[in-house]
């Protein structure tokens, strides 16, 4: 007979188990998934592909605009603002000081659509252009200056556990720590890391949100992420660039709740031999040595 | 040099060449543009036909807020950035 086991997130009849909400600077969200806009081959797609993504919060980059081009159509115009919070990146800054230009500039956009991500930024500061692996001492530096001008600070970095204490250190909001680096597509490269920094960025501080970001390919890499002990992910090209974006939102909304249950359920510590799950007892057959 | 065309028509079309003196040379996002004496950053913007539409600006990698850019005049070598969100991770 199979027996129910009793789990402290069982939730009414009827209703998705471990499914709690995630709160985050300030804010609290039902969807721990977080994904950006970019690399879509069409606008269409992106908005079809974040509805079934069933994220809350989207990234957007800032760039130059493009002078003269009339035809151009707005990111703006495929985003619903009151659904989305909005959460502008530094992408493409390789010192504190061009990401703190960058991150004022997308809060003066955000403020003029009057979105509740105004306040927020998605920190980078990037190292190297080639693998685009953060630059610890000016993540630090930007989110020291950004936190003292009155932003939320989401702050990406890498999988180094130190790096990431002292991006909290400095007042970020979460700690963002990267799988792999980011497009690759290589997933969670060192779990004992993104352990560590779980572990670490918890320590006396149990709810503070830690999201991994960057390098997800597959759907299983959000549920592995999640596993760990990861407070959400943020991803954008395993989307965008799958053969079958759409498809692939579904499956990343999926594979997040599956990591997010298993999280919770808490999984069987491995073990080198086997374990018989039919019991010895009452076999009829011959059992090797016995 | 990519936008004194619709500040050159507008001159023509006055008649009146020398109360618009083209003197002022500014970066615009890269790109060199010459303007009319004492242009401000909100002429810019209409001129290019960004006005109303969501955009941020900074001169000199100083941030320009929307309430200031009636204000902001322009002046030699200023280097204007005129940026907007786009899809990104």
């Amino acid at each position: 007979m199979h027996v129910e086991p009793k789990s402290p997130v069982m939730h009414a009849a009827g209703t998705e188990p471990g499914t709690g909400p995630l709160h985050i600077a300030g804010r609290t969200f039902r969807s721990r998934l977080f994904v950006g806009t970019g690399k879509y081959a069409s606008m269409e797609l992106m908005r079809e592909s974040l509805d079934a993504s069933g994220a809350e919060v989207i990234t957007v980059a800032v760039r130059r605009e493009r002078l003269f081009n009339e035809a151009g159509r707005s990111l703006l115009e495929f985003i619903d603002l009151d659904r989305f919070t909005i959460l502008p990146n530094t992408a493409g800054c390789f010192s504190a000081a061009d990401a703190i230009r960058v991150a004022r500039l997308g809060r003066e956009l955000l403020s003029q659509t009057g979105n509740s991500g105004a306040e927020w930024v998605k920190l980078e500061v990037l190292g190297d252009k080639k693998t685009l692996l953060p630059d610890p001492a000016g993540t630090v530096e930007a989110t020291r200056e950004l936190v003292k001008d009155g932003f939320k600070v989401l702050a990406y970095t890498s999988d180094d556990p130190i790096a990431a204490i002292r991006i909290k250190e400095a007042g970020a909001a979460s700690v963002m720590p990267a799988g792999s680096p980011i497009g690759s597509g290589q997933g969670v490269l060192n779990r004992a890391n993104i352990f560590l920094c779980l572990e670490l960025l918890k320590q006396g501080d149990p709810s503070y949100p830690v999201i991994v970001d960057a390098g997800v390919g597959a759907a299983s890499d959000v549920s592995v992420a999640m596993e760990i002990g990861a407070d959400g992910v943020l991803l954008n090209t395993a989307i965008a660039h799958a053969k079958d974006p759409l498809m692939m939102a579904h499956a990343m909304r999926h594979a997040l709740l599956a990591g997010r249950q298993s999280y919770l359920a808490g999984r069987i510590p491995k073990r080198l031999y086997a374990s018989a799950s039919s019991p010895w007892e009452g076999t009829i057959s011959h059992i090797p040595g016995e | 040099m990519i936008t004194t065309r619709p500040f050159t028509r507008d001159r023509a079309r006055s008649g009146t060449p020398r109360l618009l003196r083209f003197s002022v040379q500014i970066q615009v996002n890269g790109k060199p543009v010459e303007l009319p004496e004492n242009a401000t950053l909100a002429a810019l913007l209409e001129h290019l036909r960004l006005n109303g539409k969501p955009c941020a600006t900074e001169v000199n990698a100083q941030l320009v807020p929307k309430a200031r850019q009636e204000q902001h005049r322009l002046l030699p070598n200023d280097k204007v950035e005129i940026v907007t969100l786009v899809g990104g991770g």
